[in-house]
């Protein structure tokens, strides 16, 4: 999800001023002391189904990998009303709801319309930060002089996606992030919910403490151990006992937020502080060959996402989790920024051989962080490669037919898998050709999709689903919010 | 074992050889020395298998024998006794150390662990001054990459020339070349950095014996061996990269430039470049940096050829003027995205190309 907000911050700069001169002197409308709005798609994958097969409108769907270990991405509300839920084991989800229609999905097409769900957000107002496909926040406060309160533009939002994309939406309208996204919850299937000031303590009061941002299992274990239940409960606890048992810096944050603070602001602009694609498998996999196959198309889409941000990252690392749930994680921060797929699977495979290969492994994943504008300065490699089909000299290597001549290694990197040599071309940079090819890869893929160029390691991986993927690769943006999502151009498959 | 020495020239035996002691080993017999007494003389070895360091001393021996010890602790303990003369002895599954009064005993490792260790496969070795080795090395070495993912860019590529050798290294973004002429090499190798930085520390001496094998590439002195296991992989096609002639060229004093550099480093550090804006009479030499500042200084100098502008990562600039041995500095290049080449105005043999940082 790009941010392409270009020229648009300026003109909201000017609506602010505009409001600022009108408003001198007086005090603003009550209502505009919520203007963040929490924009929900409800059950996303289900419901793009829905777009292109009306047979599932109506019925129970379930959404997410259809083998063993497969879980559940996404379920139309007919499926929840018998207790499915996301992330739930697919096994589990097919003996509460043995009538659903399950379909295995298609990430693809969800990310285009999470695209387009943006692009519609962002003709509201430019300040939208997504937090994964089907969810984003939004500050509206610029938009006081065009619309009487926040809940006129929630209202304009959900119209806009039913109208133009033929989905529903819910919004949630508060005075902060943390209270908007429970308001979205609330406002759950296909409504608007606003937590005004005056309210926040009565609707916070009664939520379970889990619906506090942070309480995870070790946190709410220690909350029941002091006899805490809902957040109502949380705030009798005296400051003193909550310190003890959860040191200072999470005790405070918890108390700010159930007393409905939350100072995070909406962060627009390419503002992801990291960018991750994950996959976890129904069959563990095991052998370098394999996983380097996983990596490489892992890399390749972390490279996607980079350059649509327009950023480089200066650190790439890589998850793997064993079976059972034993994850480690190991990074590299090479001398200059990367965002090309040959650069960063070149890092990758380094890392690769500080992980134990012999075990078998449950998840992989490749991480950029520490991202930087990607037209930053940054160091240039020598024009180098032993078969020398680029750049026979110094500065031959922007030569457009050098270019062409190497197309596939560009993607395929350097390392010679079969000799288990590295190859000299395959320094970790975007300088000259390389980067200009890439930049013509991410062109093509965005006229004609993702799998329209490819490396040549993966051209022959079948656009079917593999039942071996569990459901995945999920992708994450600044680790706020997770997109569940399955390989592209699955198939439907029924249940029975 | 019983062996009596100085205690200075046993601690240098035991500590030169403990400097190819891996410090994680997996094989615990690799953490000691293997003393070998024979003769009238004691010879230590230490090895992480990749590099093997072998050196000896003339020592009085009262009994032979062969000793495996803690690499790290023996060298230790030895320089912490007092001056003078030490005696060092098996007793049962110990080795006693012992110099005017003190005694420090240290339990054996098992000799019928340390694998065999081979130092060199006999091709014969080229005479070559020490100094002037370790020299070339120090030269070079800065070029090459500490990333394991990429053996071949960790290694100094040695090969014959006419009446000579070369060593080349680079890391992808900067490459180092040296002409050693006047010994002949009959084969090359592509040599591990790490090994080669040891020589200067561990068996140099006035002159060496360089010999590069098959499989291993040795240096040996009067003072002791290192060999190292080459590293099997292909080093990148250099030579393309070498021109004949640049376009433009800016010829500056050594110390002026790199105390610009110095100054620049100050704002610089981490990512930022260091631009030079070169033209007719020297270089402006500068830095900004968001937030903190910036500096700006004219190096003065003389300049053929078309102006132009270059900025370069201000470590990898830095390395490569300190490389240089020559009070004059030449910086060739074609334009700011294209190399730039480093070397001495008055020393050939010596080249360091660059690739700027594009801004």
């Amino acid at each position: 999800m790009t941010d392409r907000t270009t020229g648009k911050p300026g003109k909201v700069a000017q609506i602010a001023d505009d409001s600022n001169s009108s408003y001198i002197g007086q005090s603003i409308p009550s209502t505009w002391a919520t203007p963040i709005l929490h924009v929900d798609m409800d059950a996303f994958f289900v419901e793009v189904e829905r777009l292109t097969r009306p047979e599932l409108v109506g019925v129970p769907v379930i959404v997410g990998g259809l083998g063993n270990r497969g879980v559940v991405a996404s379920c139309s509300y007919e499926a929840r009303a018998v207790g499915v839920h996301s992330a739930m084991p697919m096994a589990h989800a097919r003996r509460l709801c043995p009538n659903a229609i399950y379909v295995a999905p298609t990430m693809q097409t969800y990310q285009q319309m999470s695209e387009q769900v943006f692009l519609l957000l962002r003709t509201v107002t430019p300040i939208v930060e997504p937090i994964s496909v089907d969810e984003g926040f939004l500050d509206v406060s610029g938009l006081r002089r065009h619309h009487p309160d926040p809940h006129s533009v929630a209202v304009l939002i959900r119209k806009l996606i039913r109208a133009e994309l033929g989905l529903p939406a819910s919004v949630g309208i508060a005075s902060n992030k943390f209270l908007a996204k429970l308001a979205s919850n609330h406002a759950k299937p296909d409504g608007v919910h606003t937590v005004s000031e005056d309210q926040v303590s009565a609707f916070l009061n009664p939520l379970p403490v889990r619906a506090l941002w942070g309480v995870g299992e070790a946190t709410h274990a220690a909350l029941e151990g002091l006899g805490v239940a809902t957040v109502e409960d949380l705030l009798s606890v005296p400051a003193p006992a909550l310190q003890s048992r959860l040191g200072s810096s999470l005790a405070s944050h918890l108390r700010e937020l159930a007393r409905g603070h939350d100072s995070r602001s909406v962060e627009a602009g390419s503002g992801a502080k990291s960018i991750s694609v994950e996959q976890t498998y129904a069959r563990d996999i095991k052998g370098r060959n394999r996983l380097e196959t996983e990596l490489l198309a892992q890399s390749d889409r972390v490279a996607s996402r980079l350059r649509q941000a327009g950023v480089s990252a200066r650190t790439i690392g890589i998850k793997v989790r064993y079976a059972p749930f034993e994850t480690i994680s190991r990074s590299t921060t090479p001398p200059s920024a990367v965002d090309s797929s040959r650069a960063i699977y070149h890092l990758v495979l380094g890392l690769l051989d500080r992980i134990d290969l012999e075990r078998p492994i449950r998840l992989v994943g490749v991480a950029a962080t520490q991202l930087i504008d990607r037209h930053l300065p940054r160091q240039m490699s020598l024009p180098m490669n032993p078969t020398s089909q680029f750049g026979g000299n110094m500065g031959k290597a922007d030569d457009a037919g050098s270019r062409t001549s190497s197309f596939v290694d560009a993607l395929e990197t350097g390392h010679d898998h079969k000799s288990g040599k590295h190859l000299a071309g395959s320094s970790p940079d975007g300088s000259g050709a390389w980067d200009h090819l890439a930049d013509t890869v991410e062109d093509i893929r965005s006229r004609f999709g993702e799998r329209a160029v490819r490396p040549a390691r993966l051209a022959d991986t079948p656009d079917v689903s593999d039942p071996d993927r569990l459901y995945g690769p999920r992708e994450y943006r600044d680790k706020i919010g997770s997109s569940d999502s399955g390989e592209p151009g699955a198939d439907d498959l029924n249940s029975d | 074992m019983h062996i009596r020495a100085e205690r200075d020239d046993l601690a240098d035996v035991l500590s030169r050889a403990a400097r190819a002691v891996g410090t994680r080993s997996p094989i615990d017999a690799l953490q000691g020395v293997l003393c070998e007494v024979t003769g009238k003389r004691i010879s230590v070895t230490g090895s992480d298998l990749e590099m093997t360091v072998r050196t000896s001393l003339d020592v009085e021996v009262k009994e032979e024998g062969t000793v495996l010890i803690p690499a790290r602790l023996a060298s230790e303990a030895v320089k912490k006794l007092p001056a003078g003369a030490v005696t060092m002895k098996t007793d049962d599954s110990e080795v006693e150390i012992t110099g005017h009064g003190p005694s420090i005993r240290l339990r054996q490792l098992s000799v019928d662990d340390y694998p065999h260790i081979e130092t060199g496969d006999g091709t014969p070795g080229s005479e070559i001054g020490g100094k002037e080795l370790v020299d070339a090395i120090n030269q070079v070495v800065i070029a090459a990459s500490g990333d394991d993912a990429r053996p071949m860019l960790t290694g100094v590529k040695v090969e014959p020339i006419e009446g000579g050798f070369r060593m080349a290294a680079t890391d992808s973004y900067r490459l180092a070349v040296r002409d050693l002429l006047g010994t002949e090499l009959p084969v090359g190798g592509l040599i591990p950095a790490r090994g080669l930085k040891e020589i200067g520390r561990t068996v140099t001496d006035d002159k060496v014996r360089l010999s590069v094998g098959s499989r291993m590439a040795t240096v040996s002195s009067e003072r002791g061996s290192l060999t190292v296991r080459l590293i099997e992989a292909t080093f990148p096609n250099y030579q393309q990269l070498l021109p004949d002639s640049y376009p433009n060229s800016l010829t500056v004093k050594k110390g002026d430039l790199l105390a610009a550099i110095d100054r620049a480093s100050l704002v610089a550090e981490d990512h930022i470049p260091v631009r030079l804006e070169v033209g007719d009479g020297g270089a402006t030499v500068s830095v900004t940096r968001q937030e903190v500042g910036g500096t700006s200084e004219r190096v003065e100098g003389t300049f053929s050829g078309e102006p132009f502008q270059i900025a370069f990562n201000p470590r990898y600039l830095a390395d490569g003027i300190t490389a240089v041995d020559d009070d004059e500095i030449v910086l060739d290049a074609q334009d700011g995205h294209k190399a730039g080449i480093l070397r001495g105005a008055n020393t050939p043999g010596f080249t360091y190309l660059l690739m700027p940082v594009r801004i």
